[in-house]
């Protein structure tokens, strides 16, 4: 049991203590939860750095805990792997984790279910960990599972309020979906391959034609679209927002969603033999520009984060699709950190709002919060891609990929979805910390810049929103040993044509998000209310009718109709079945009782008949 | 050999028959003793062909067998007549459905 | 010589049990069934074991069927004479007992011995009766003890 078993195994046991605490109701733990949280990841995110470090020296470890399971050709077992993949995403989940534990405790001080919180933010850990750490698609799965576990009883918090449980149930289910597909993908690898170890698929890939290939390569992205909230598997991430704000700040933004993305970078060897990468870049900008354009309509703070991060997505598999793998994974690096930040500080502003989460009634809350006010701003820039922030670095490069190999459709859409982000986020800034204020007094009196608690992971945050995106050369350099980055040759003006053309289509789209909210020059209202555009404001605001459709198309069409035919089924077929074979022993029973006659004659007529039925039987065998 | 096999054959089918179709009871006694009867030719042929005395030592123990048995049954016959008043087979069914 | 006997006898015996067996009246009955043991019993001396043979004369014609008819001498012969044979009960009877003929003839048919007539009376029958066979004579008269005190514990009548 190496260090890679302790990485994972830690945060469990703080969802032990913590969960067995809650379930007993053990008085001495209670309302200690924070503590066993923060030991544990911190030490797991030592020992990730600790990892880091090793890797990035050229070691590649590979460690294996137990075997699970042997059966036929399958043996399953557990394990850590860790390249320089997996050495950045331990280095993200733990970090990200820890800072998010840490927010938690001003967060949800005055929250009844504390411990419970703390317990699943545990095994949420534990679980992306696990997935993270995987040597096979079997433990891959099980991280998987686990993940979209903790994410249902996390958006579930609050079960006792309709909307939260419904959310949880939503996730889930279209999880499940995904999930559905992606064992269909690892059944066919275990048929295809014999193994379902890493190594043993990674290195057989040459063997297998491409039609196979995308094939499997088709059902694993059905689950990384279900994971990572992609179109058209993408309506359940909105509504996760009815979890507390720091769940989606760790799991709705900066790791699980993310896995998807990492999966598809950890199987590249499959993707890259099939022809399935149009199939992932064309889904990924779908869901970016789409995404983006409805982030521009919402009024409550955490869906336009929560249709940010569906667009943001939407950039890292296009990212794939385009072949650029480690670009799409160090747009998830940059992310992780501004998402994350972004979420904190809404929550931040949420608090401080006494709940409040609608646009409309918030202003000029800077002067109230500066800390959260300016950390916000910086997570905004990096998302928006002005440089020199990280959002910049790792945006830019998406989109020059896209360009340079071929995909001009793709970056057409990213690009303008770049004006769109910009457009969004300065809308949000302008109409929650600037302007006039739109509350009352009540909330006046309640306004109040957030404990150290909330501020500091606020301020840690920023730091790599700013500064990360210059890690760009050594995280290309480090990446490329595990992951490739196919991308065609560009010229060095073209590069930087495209650069700026992004850049000055994202300034160019804070000003005008300035000049619509900040000085009130030109009223949205006229846009929206406009009779040309108001149909099509409508749509884009009711999210396109997605949830509409998928609720007359399969809640009521198939469900209700599944739900006929199975009343019909167990009323007629099952009970008839039972109802008949009781009928028939009656009847039959009712048959067989005229032989009884009392006569004795009769019976020594049966004594004969079976006497002679015997002889027969026996001369016969 | 095969004479005395026929002859038990003979016999046992005889007795059986009579069995499954006569009503009344002491004809059904009679032809239970022709079953027995058929048993004992046999063991008498079966005695001669081994050379051996067994086979007829057994039939002494199944004719005492045969007696004590007839005079059981008679003695229940008797009781049920008194009880029924009829010795037909068809009069004794309160076992029947 | 005595296979003459044997088969004429043996044949006698048959006759006398068909008849027997279908006859309406039980007490004719009873008496052609006196008439088969007791030619059965000559079937028995034909093949050598006189003592069996004048045993079963005693026992089954003296004893069991002279008993059976006087028990039939206690009823009311009114009531005992009637007798309705089915068809259907004949026919099943019949049917099977062709059938069990069959067995039986097939079933021991391939023997192929040829049965020595020694003469078996009381002294050749003595010895293994007395001595190997003890047991069970002497149990056997326990059976019989029990067996009369039994019928007349059923044929009480009640008091």
């Amino acid at each position: 049991m190496g260090i890679t078993f302790w990485i994972a195994a830690l945060p469990l046991i703080s969802f032990l203590i913590s969960g067995l605490g809650v379930f007993f109701r053990v008085g001495s733990l209670k309302r200690k939860g924070h503590y066993f949280g923060l030991v544990t990841v911190g030490i797991s995110l030592l020992l990730s750095t600790y990892l880091l470090f090793e890797v990035m020296g050229g070691r590649v470890i590979s460690e294996s805990w137990f075997t699970w399971l042997v059966s036929g050709g399958l043996s399953a077992s557990f394990g850590g792997y860790v390249d320089s993949l997996t050495a950045v995403m331990l280095f993200v989940v733990n970090f990200v984790s820890f800072f998010v534990h840490l927010y938690s405790i001003g967060y949800m001080e005055e929250d009844p279910g504390y411990d419970r919180f703390f317990a699943y933010l545990g095994l949420f850990t534990f679980s992306m960990l696990v997935l993270v750490l995987s040597p096979n698609f079997l433990q891959l799965f099980f991280g998987w599972e686990a993940v979209g576990l903790s994410s249902y009883l996390l958006i579930g918090f609050w079960f006792k309020r309709k909307r939260a449980a419904d959310a949880a149930i939503k996730a889930f289910l279209m999880n499940r979906v995904g999930d559905f597909l992606f064992i269909l993908g690892l059944v066919s690898i275990f048929w295809v391959f014999g193994s379902l170890e890493f190594d043993q698929v990674f290195s057989q890939v040459s063997k297998v034609s491409a039609g196979v290939l995308s094939l499997i390569a088709l059902l694993l992205l059905g689950g990384a679209v279900g994971k990572s909230a992609q179109f058209p598997l993408h309506t359940w991430l909105p509504d996760a927002m009815e979890g507390p704000t720091p769940i989606s700040a760790l799991i709705h933004a900066a790791t699980m969603v993310a896995a998807g993305v990492f999966m598809v970078a950890r199987c590249w060897p499959i993707y890259d033999g099939s022809s399935v990468l149009d199939v992932v870049g064309i889904i990924g900008v779908i869901t970016a520009f789409g995404a983006a354009t409805v982030g521009l309509t919402q009024f409550d703070i955490k869906r336009v984060l929560a249709y940010s991060t569906l667009s943001q997505l939407g950039y890292m598999f296009a990212a794939l699709g385009a072949g650029a793998y480690v670009f799409a994974m160090f747009h998830l690096f940059t992310h992780a950190f501004f998402k994350a930040l972004l979420f904190l500080g809404s929550g931040s502003v949420i608090h401080a709002m006494d709940g409040e989460q609608d646009i409309r009634k918030m202003g000029g809350l800077f002067k109230y919060m500066k800390v959260t006010g300016t950390t916000f701003i910086i997570g905004s820039l990096a998302l928006v891609g002005i440089p020199p922030f990280a959002g910049f670095f790792s945006k830019d490069k998406i989109i020059l990929s896209t360009y340079a190999n071929g995909h001009l459709l793709w970056w057409l859409f990213l690009t303008l979805g770049a004006l769109l982000t910009a457009l969004y986020m300065g809308r949000l800034i302008f109409l929650v910390f600037f302007g006039e204020e739109r509350f009352g007094q009540r909330e006046r009196k309640h306004l109040h810049e957030s404990p150290a608690v909330m501020t500091v992971p606020l301020i840690i945050l920023s730091v790599p929103s700013i500064f990360a995106g210059f890690l760009e050369g050594w995280f290309t350099e480090f990446l490329g040993r595990s992951v490739p980055n196919h991308l065609r040759e560009v010229s060095h003006s073209t590069e930087l044509s495209l650069v700026f053309i992004t850049v000055s289509l994202a300034l160019l789209g804070l000003i005008v998000a300035a000049l619509f909210y900040y000085w009130r020059k030109l009223s949205p209202e006229v846009i929206t209310e406009n009779p040309l555009i108001k149909p099509l404001y409508t749509v884009v605001y009711n999210k396109y009718y997605f949830d509409e459709i998928y609720y007359y198309l399969f809640v009521r069409g198939v469900g209700f109709g599944v739900g006929r035919i199975s009343a019909f089924v167990d009323k007629y077929v099952i009970d008839g079945v039972v109802n008949g074979v009781a009928l028939f022993s009656r009847y039959f029973g009712e048959v067989l009782r005229l032989s009884q006659t009392g006569v004795v004659n009769a019976y020594a007529l049966y004594f004969a008949l079976g006497l002679v039925l015997v002889i027969t039987i026996i001369w016969l065998v | 050999m095969i004479g005395y096999v026929i002859l038990s054959a003979l016999f046992f089918c005889i007795g059986l028959f009579g069995i499954v179709v006569r009503r009344n009871v002491i004809s059904l006694f009679f032809s239970l003793e022709l079953l027995l009867n058929s048993a004992n030719v046999l063991f008498v042929g079966f005695s001669k062909v081994h050379g051996n005395l067994y086979g007829e030592i057994f039939v002494f123990f199944v004719l005492a067998v045969a007696a004590a048995e007839a005079a059981v049954g008679l003695a229940i016959v008797v009781a049920l007549y008194r009880l029924r008043g009829s010795v037909n087979t068809e009069d004794y069914s309160s076992l029947r459905w | 010589m005595n296979e003459v006997f044997f088969y004429l006898f043996g044949f006698l015996s048959v006759v006398l049990v068909l008849l027997a067996v279908t006859q309406r009246n039980v007490i004719r009955g009873g008496v052609f069934l006196l008439g088969s043991f007791v030619s059965l019993g000559a079937v028995y001396f034909a093949s050598g074991a006189e003592f069996i043979g004048i045993v079963q004369v005693i026992v089954y014609g003296g004893a069991i069927i002279v008993l059976y008819l006087f028990a039939l001498m206690t009823m009311d012969l009114k009531k005992v004479r009637e007798e309705p044979l089915s068809l259907g009960f004949v026919s099943l009877g019949g049917f099977l007992s062709g059938i069990f003929f069959l067995l039986i003839v097939y079933g021991l048919a391939n023997l192929g011995r040829v049965p020595k007539v020694e003469i078996s009376g009381a002294k050749e029958l003595a010895s293994p009766l007395f001595y190997k066979f003890l047991l069970p004579f002497e149990v056997i008269s326990v059976l019989l003890l029990v067996a009369t005190i039994g019928a007349v514990a059923v044929g009480r009548r009640e008091k």
